[in-house]
């Protein structure tokens, strides 16, 4: 639905068009065309029904971290293990329920973390195995 | 646990990239689509600074996605203070104002998200792009605004 929306999208309209549109857009909400603005409204009322074309592109939704080639992750899982380490260390010191809280938090985000790390260290090696005994080896035999 | 200006991060020396790595794979469970993975990592990182960008946005993300959209805003809000130069946050603020039809709030957003990606080369910017070519479509179909060939 994402992709067709977007042909059908691009046959009526060209990038270079964008900023001419949102200013008719914005001239018509910052009322030198007021009548318009009523009008805008009440277009947007149909909106409801084309949201999917969103929620369907919602997995490439931006997180806002940088740009990373591949899954590639160079932190070592022992630096997890230290990390949670003096966490529990810290919080153990203070002992308020707050604060044990917030580590907890931190705990299991490390947790998970540290499990990832692992998994991906174990699939890499029985994939490195494999590729050197034989190339169309199953990664489960 | 922040007892002074510092936060727990600092005061226990962990490096802003080693918060970003742990962020990153976050990223991943994300786009595996295993969400609660995702936040377990993102709020275990706010908790250790929240003055972060990239943590804020990406908890931002995570509750534009769930429609939890007063949370996302806080988040949202916060994350363009720290950096007003980043289009990922009002890219969610957008697509939270089409769902709550505030036409204004979406213009406004878009326009910024284009101002800051003039040369269309941040893939982030092309969903706002994307609600825009929507809204477009809409216009057109409803024969308020014609089409260009």
């Amino acid at each position: 639905m994402a992709g067709e929306y977007l042909s059908i999208a691009f046959e009526i309209i060209d990038l270079s068009n964008m900023a001419w549109m949102v200013t008719q857009g914005a001239d018509s909400l910052t009322g030198k065309h007021q009548p318009i603005a009523e009008t805008v409204r009440k277009i947007m009322d149909d909106f409801p029904d084309r949201i999917d074309f969103i929620d369907n592109s919602s997995t490439l939704q931006p997180l806002g971290l940088p740009v990373r080639k591949g899954n590639n992750i160079s932190l070592d899982k022992n630096r997890l293990v230290e990390i949670a380490k003096t966490v529990k260390k810290v919080a153990g010191d203070d002992g308020t329920k707050n604060v044990l809280m917030k580590a907890n938090r931190i705990l299991k985000a490390c947790s998970i973390a540290n499990t990832y790390l692992k998994n991906m260290e174990f699939f890499e090696s029985r994939s490195a195995a494999l590729d050197s005994a034989n190339p169309f080896g199953n990664f489960m035999a | 646990m922040d007892t002074n200006n510092d936060s727990l991060r600092e005061q226990i020396g962990i490096s802003l990239d080693e918060i970003l790595e742990i962020a990153a794979i976050g990223a991943i469970f994300y786009r595996q689509g295993n969400l609660e993975k995702a936040k377990d990592i993102f709020e275990g990182l706010i908790e250790l600074d929240s003055e972060i960008f990239e943590i804020q946005s990406c908890l931002a993300s995570f509750f534009t996605k769930i429609r939890e959209d007063e949370r996302a805003l806080l988040h949202i809000d916060r994350a363009i203070s720290l950096n007003p130069e980043n289009v990922a946050p009002y890219v969610n603020r957008a697509e939270i104002n089409i769902r709550r039809l505030n036409l204004e709030g979406v213009i406004a957003d878009i326009s910024t998200v284009i101002k800051l990606d003039p040369k269309i080369r941040n893939p982030d910017a092309n969903r706002a792009r994307t609600m825009l070519l929507g809204i477009y479509d809409v216009f057109t179909k409803k024969g308020w605004i014609k089409k260009t060939s």
